[in-house]
């Protein structure tokens, strides 16, 4: 009787919708058509990168990204007896607003990291509502399959499952970490996944924001050419740490932003090194842990040179919203490195980006602005150890003398009309 | 038998402290003959102390109605970045028209020289809500989300049903004008829903990777069960003289269907899941006051427990995990409305009316799905005779609701903004006397 009640029902409610077609379903159908092509281009590294062994005992900054969007800091502590491989270590999982010397761990595993640094970790995750936003606390099964790039990161895809509130798939997460002794990294601060080396349906270069990788966010910006950076002589280094990066946009824009940057290698099966840099940007003035105005990831070739393409940079200036599509072509340095960017900015207003200079220089977070800070290349390579600070002026302050030499405002990356 | 103008004022005071407002209710049998007096075949619904009422009626009806909404989410008090503006603010249209019919069918008879005894039986949709928000073709090609609109994080597309077999008997003691009667009504719920969710219920587009965020989620084929009461009394101690009363036991229904998860590049998942849908206790007051040979005055008052519905928890049947939190905080609605019948003819009765009735939905929880203001109705309409047997009425109401500004939202993403309804019904009821 149920069920002919319910489809009398619906015949008696001729058109009460207006359209009889114009069904949930069919909108909730019409929404996965329309992503379809994002789920099934979703870069998903089809395998690690090359691992070697080394020593992976102490405290860890686990920044997983899993694939429903959901962000997830982990501090984790690997602890053992020995340094040798294979070595079993004990691995004590925390969240990350907790504190390891005090609270007690969410969990405790077993792992053997094997000869070529592998290893395994199956945690399972009790991550309270609060953690997420959410409504009930989340289960987890998260299986992290890590390969060892150094003994200061490990990364690799996790797998598993969301047990509850339902059950969701894991596959095509991804995690990085790096040792993080005192407990001061955030999520953010790190990549979120190994160094691409291979990616199913890498988006093309025509394809927007998110960095040197992901779909595109703004339907698709294309890639300008490369500036020529061949009078800069270059030598691959490891180039991680903290920028502070300085440029004069098309002349006419001055631009101060902090650029954090973390380098590994991986050794392919012929015994050639690939190096990759992970990256992100943020504003001069933001305080460690924030947000990132955005990430990327890009190879670094024999010569020290890459280019990280930032399509769909979004700043706040006085003169409102910042939006432009910038590619530096970079070449390292002894100190810092520097190069050229292209591009557009497309908002307040088009500039033309070709013959910006910008120079990296290296910088403490939250401490004054290096001095002196170069804006160039042919400023940059003058640098033989990193500046000192400036007396005056704080990376806050927007009167650091860089920025008023450009005639902008140099108020932690905050563009101005020059 | 001519009323005293205190007689009616003191029963429109008394009125107008009751009240009505229904969210998802489309009842409107009768059109402005409306209420728990109506003697029609529809009394089947509205009081089935009506029943009890010599003779065979059979009643048709036809409801045409039409509803426009927007609501304008503002980016500034919701948190938009500019930079998806475009994608998640803005305003968001929904318009609606359908056609609703509705049977009833009653039969009385004396059974003893003082007593008539009615029976009906009739099919409803008493209770019904169907929105699907207009897409919004100009969005962002870049957010495939925001051609849903800026309000698809509470609403896109729903449709709820409960259709209402009922049967009913009713039994008069007419020397003393009484009578009552009592209806079981078997209540069946369909319901489908979707709106934009992700899992840690922001309104984030991509991801850290740039990958997709935004995510939905499909409740659909839900359905349940239920039976409840419809129980009436009347005293009508002359001919141009009537008092009713009427209750609608209200119900929670557990509705039970599948949920179909979408969330970022994840693979789809899917849940048997159940949502609880709180149907208030409607209590119904009425007079029909002959106050001249040529008009009736009618006040009816209503009173609907709405604060049944505190919120609303989408669960996973598999392991009773809450999927989908909906605040309500609903609070008990009052309306008062009075109706004027118009004499003009022997043949031809004209019909106007006009209501208040408060609005169930706090600020606070009004959302772009299941919410409502404070509202005010007007109405016209006409009965005929077109025969000894045949009579045909038809009335027009236009129901508009208050403008609702929030900017205190308790959902999650939050959906401050600024809100508007308007509803407008047209209803034709043929009634045959036999």
């Amino acid at each position: 009787m149920r069920a002919h009640a319910t489809v009398a029902a619906l015949a008696l409610v001729v058109g009460l919708a207006g359209c009889s077609e114009d069904t949930p379903r069919k909108d909730y159908d019409d929404y996965r058509a329309r992503t379809a092509d994002r789920r099934a281009n979703a870069c998903v590294p089809m395998g690690p990168p090359e691992s070697r062994f080394a020593d992976v005992r102490g405290r860890w900054f686990v920044y997983a990204l899993l694939a429903t969007g959901i962000e997830l800091g982990l501090r984790v502590e690997l602890s053992g007896d020995t340094s040798e491989a294979p070595n079993d270590l004990q691995a004590r999982f925390w969240l990350d607003r907790a504190d390891p010397d005090v609270d007690p761990p969410l969990t405790v595993v077993m792992t053997r990291v094997h000869e070529d640094g592998t290893f395994v970790l199956v945690a399972d995750l009790a991550l309270p509502p609060e953690l997420l936003g959410g409504d009930t606390t989340v289960l987890a099964s998260v299986v992290l399959a890590v390969s060892t790039l150094s003994e200061h990161a490990w990364c690799g895809d996790a797998t598993g499952n969301v047990t509850s509130p339902i059950v969701i798939d894991l596959m095509g997460s991804t995690f990085f970490a790096t040792r993080d002794e005192v407990d001061a990294l955030q999520k953010g601060d790190i990549p979120f996944q190994c160094p691409r080396v291979e990616c199913v349906d890498e988006p093309s270069s025509d394809s927007g924001p998110t960095g040197d990788g992901g779909p595109p966010l703004d339907g698709g910006v294309p890639r300008p050419a490369a500036p020529d950076l061949s009078d800069v002589a270059s030598t691959r280094r490891d180039l991680t740490g903290h920028y502070l990066m300085h440029a004069r946009l098309a002349g006419a824009i001055a631009l101060k932003l902090w650029v954090s940057m973390l380098y590994a290698e991986a050794t392919d099966a012929d015994g050639r090194v690939a190096a990759f840099v992970e990256g992100s940007l943020r504003r001069a003035t933001d305080l460690p842990g924030s947000t990132p105005l955005i990430t990327f990831s890009t190879p670094v070739a024999a010569d020290g040179r890459f280019d990280i393409w930032l399509p769909g940079l979004m700043l706040d200036s006085p003169l409102g919203p910042v939006n432009a599509d910038i590619l530096l072509t970079s070449a390292t340095l002894p100190v810092g490195f520097c190069g050229r960017a292209a591009g557009t900015v497309r908002s307040p207003i088009t500039l033309d980006l070709a013959n910006t200079n910008f120079a990296m220089t290296p910088w403490a977070p939250g401490t004054p602005l290096p001095d002196p800070l170069p804006n160039s290349c042919e400023t940059a390579m003058t640098l033989v150890e990193p500046p000192p600070v400036a007396d005056s002026g704080v990376a806050d302050s927007g009167a650091a003398d860089g920025g008023a030499a450009d005639g902008g405002v140099a108020d932690g990356g905050s563009p101005d009309a020059g | 038998m001519r009323r005293t103008p205190w007689m009616v004022a003191a029963t429109l005071v008394g009125a107008a402290t009751l009240a009505h407002a229904n969210p998802f209710f489309i009842g409107r049998y009768g059109g402005l003959r409306e209420g728990p007096t109506d003697p029609g075949p529809f009394s089947m619904y509205w009081n089935p102390a009506g029943l009890a009422r010599p003779g065979l009626h059979i009643g048709l009806h036809l409801q045409a109605l039409s509803r426009a909404a927007t609501y304008d989410r503002d980016a500034e008090s919701n948190g938009v970045p500019a930079e998806v503006a475009d994608a998640n603010a803005g305003e968001a249209t929904v318009s609606a028209f359908g056609v609703v019919p509705a049977v009833a069918v009653g039969y009385g008879f004396e059974i003893t020289n003082d007593f008539v005894m009615g029976v009906g039986a009739g099919a409803f949709v008493a209770r019904a809500g169907a929105a699907s928000w207009d897409t919004d073709l100009a969005a962002p090609e870049a957010y495939p989300g925001a051609v849903d609109g800026p309000q698809r994080w509470a609403a896109i597309n729903t449709s709820l049903i409960i259709f209402s077999p009922t049967c009913g008997v009713g039994l008069a003691h007419k020397p003393s004008g009484l009578s009552v009667g009592l209806a079981p009504v078997f209540n069946v719920v369909t319901l489908s829903t979707v709106r934009a969710r992700n899992p840690d219920r922001t309104e984030r587009l991509f991801d850290q990777s740039g990958q997709l965020a935004e995510g939905r989620i499909l409740f659909e084929d839900g359905e349940a069960f239920g039976v409840t009461l419809t129980a009436g009394a009347k005293w009508q101690p002359a001919d141009d003289l009537a008092f009713a009363v009427s209750w609608h036991q209200g119900a929670t229904y557990k509705v039970n269907g599948n949920a179909y998860v979408t969330f970022g590049v994840a693979p789809e998942t899917t849940a048997k899941a159940q949502i609880p849908l709180q149907v208030p206790d409607t209590v119904r007051l009425g007079a029909d006051i002959g106050a001249t040979s040529w008009l009736v005055v009618r006040p009816l008052a209503e009173w609907t427990d709405w604060s049944v519905m505190d919120r609303q928890v989408a669960t996973n049947k598999a392991n009773g995990e809450p999927l989908l939190v909906i605040e309500r905080d609903f609070e008990d609605t009052l309306a008062a409305k009075l109706r004027l019948d118009f004499l003009v003819d022997p043949r031809w009765i004209v019909h106007v009316g006009a209501g208040y009735e408060t609005g169930a939905t706090p600020a606070r929880t009004h959302e772009p799905g299941l919410a409502e203001s404070d509202s005010w109705q007007v109405g016209a309409g006409f009965t005929v005779d077109l025969s000894e047997s045949l009579r045909l009425s038809s009335s027009y109401i236009l129901q508009q609701f208050l403008d609702v500004d929030v900017d205190d939202s308790l959902q999650k993403p939050s959906v401050n903004g600024h809100y508007t309804d308007r509803r407008q019904y047209v209803t034709l009821d043929l009634e045959i006397l036999l």
